[in-house]
């Protein structure tokens, strides 16, 4: 072992530590050699907040529905190799802020599973979410527009 | 004449006989018809529900096909997913192929359609497959300049003769009628600034402009019925067939052999199609539909009936049970007022018609025969 490794802080430093600066008090306290890091504030633990365990997910499309039922073709994200599956549920199973958005065509996703917290023990859950897309905009139809009109030339001029 | 049950011959016909293969469901139906010399033809793709490649290439891959060479034409007798999933590709693959698609899909009003998605990446890129299927290959046709590889179709349209060995295959639908309002459907397609961006479905009405074929081969003859369906009206689907008296303007002879239309459903079924297009007791054949159990247990009793043999190329009542957790199957179950497997899993049944008239039935263990 390298002894000089001790002479490292200076002599001048460490008799300030040893007998205070006017080498007549004596300190026993610490010398700052740096600030405290911000990495390493202390972590505050939100008691109330959930941890979530999806199980099952499915990517859904809506068929069909009525005043009162909703039928949708599933399509199992969490085993691919499952077949796709057509359910119908009451509406009532959908939070009110998407009936809006229920039509034919309109896109969902459907998770199951587990939630739990510090202060809440482990259940069950099911949500269903539907996709609030954007609609087609001013440009996407100009776009679409002008490539019909090469279209049509391509194809029908003789 | 002969018939065997045998199962699926994997070696290539040989060139004197001809070939009707049909799969389905997968994720649709296809049919690949063997026309001698060496020669195929693929009418409507679907895809095989685990590789996702087209059927039609994976089996004539798998019998060793030039498939860029001895493909001569791919037709979409209508753009249902379960009819177009994959014939991009195949358009691809299948170099010497001319496209043949309905007429209504290449006026300005189906051309529109597959502008608004063609190259669109957007959140239903993987839902709105039949329309992206349809805006791809428009894409490809315009990107290479192979405007002669697409060949519009309606009634009467020939799509191969060859008169020394007697073969050949005729459209017999969609009527003109039917490609008009199938035109007027398309215009609903159309999006206007502010549209909600929805999973655009192909409407149920694009059944009667679906295009029904008169496949001759030697002294026998197929219809192959597609999804053309029948709504009591004279000028569309399957009366309008009656009604232009095709047949006999075109000397179409009746056939052996018959495709059951719309998975054999109560709406593609025709007493005339029995009486005046099809010899009594023919072979019939379908594929099933999951969506709708089709063909119901009526139907099969029916269909029986009237044919020699009718075979469903995956037996609608097979098991549909899906691995999953047991607490997952409570808490659907307990949200869900009804539910419905859509079993994908594909079957296949092939047809080997020998100069002799002997016919050779192969099938998949899940194919049944009723």
């Amino acid at each position: 072992m390298n002894t000089t490794s001790i002479n490292l802080i200076p002599e001048e430093a460490l008799n300030a530590y040893r007998y205070g600066i006017e080498k007549t008090n004596l300190s026993y306290e610490a010398p700052e050699v740096r600030p405290r890091s911000a990495k390493f504030q202390k972590i505050k633990v939100d008691t109330n907040a959930q941890r979530e365990e999806i199980i099952q997910q499915w990517s859904g499309v809506v068929i069909n529905h009525t005043s009162n039922e909703i039928t949708v073709r599933l399509e199992d994200l969490t085993n691919p190799r499952n077949p796709d599956e057509l359910i119908t549920f009451s509406k009532n199973e959908i939070d009110e802020q998407y009936h809006d958005l229920i039509m034919v065509g309109a896109q969902l996703f459907w998770y199951i599973g587990y939630t739990q917290s510090y202060k809440q023990s482990k259940r069950r859950f099911c949500r269903i979410v539907f996709r609030r897309l954007a609609p087609w905009s001013a440009s996407e139809i100009k776009e679409a527009e002008k490539l019909t009109k090469d279209y049509v030339n391509f194809f029908h001029s003789d | 004449m002969s018939i065997s049950f045998t199962q699926i011959d994997t070696n290539p016909p040989l060139p004197g006989s001809t070939e009707i293969s049909i799969f389905g469901p997968g994720i649709g139906e296809c049919l690949v018809l063997y026309i001698g010399n060496n020669k195929w033809f693929i009418v409507d793709s679907c895809r095989d529900p685990i590789t996702k490649q087209p059927i039609a290439l994976v089996y004539l891959n798998s019998l060793g096909v030039d498939v860029s060479n001895d493909v001569l034409g791919i037709l979409i007798t209508h753009w249902h997913l379960d009819h177009i999933g994959g014939a991009f590709e195949l358009l691809k693959f299948c170099e010497n192929a001319k496209l043949h698609i309905s007429n209504a899909l290449m006026q300005p009003e189906g051309l529109q359609v597959a502008a608004m998605y063609s190259g669109r990446k957007d959140h239903f890129a993987n839902t709105d497959k039949d329309v992206r299927e349809f805006a791809e290959i428009i894409q490809f046709i315009c990107t290479n300049n192979q405007r002669n590889r697409i060949v519009p179709v309606k009634s009467r349209h020939t799509f191969y003769m060859d008169r020394e060995r007697n073969i050949s295959l005729v459209a017999l639908s969609p009527s003109n009628v039917a490609v008009t309002q199938s035109i007027a459907k398309l215009t609903q397609l159309k999006k206007e600034v502010g549209d909600p961006r929805i999973r655009n479905i192909v409407p149920m009405s694009e059944n009667l402009n679906a295009v029904a074929l008169h496949f001759s081969f030697g002294e026998s003859s197929a219809l192959l019925g597609s999804d053309l369906e029948e709504h009591n009206n004279s000028d569309t689907g399957w009366s309008a067939i009656f009604k232009d008296n095709i047949y006999n303007e075109l000397s179409l002879s009746m056939s052996n052999f018959y495709k059951v239309s719309h998975h054999g459903s109560k709406t593609g079924y025709h007493d005339n199609i029995w009486k005046e297009l099809l010899h009594p007791k023919p072979i019939s054949f379908t594929t099933p539909f999951s969506r709708c159990n089709l063909p119901l247990p009526e139907n099969v009793q029916k269909l029986k009936s009237l044919s020699s043999n009718f075979i469903v190329s995956r037996d609608p009542e097979c098991s549909k049970k899906i691995k999953r957790d047991h607490m997952i199957e409570r808490e659907l179950s307990a949200i869900a007022t009804k539910r419905q497997t859509l079993n994908d899993k594909m079957g296949h049944i092939q047809l080997r018609i020998f100069p002799n008239g002997n016919i050779n039935i192969g099938k998949t263990p899940n194919a049944k025969i009723f």
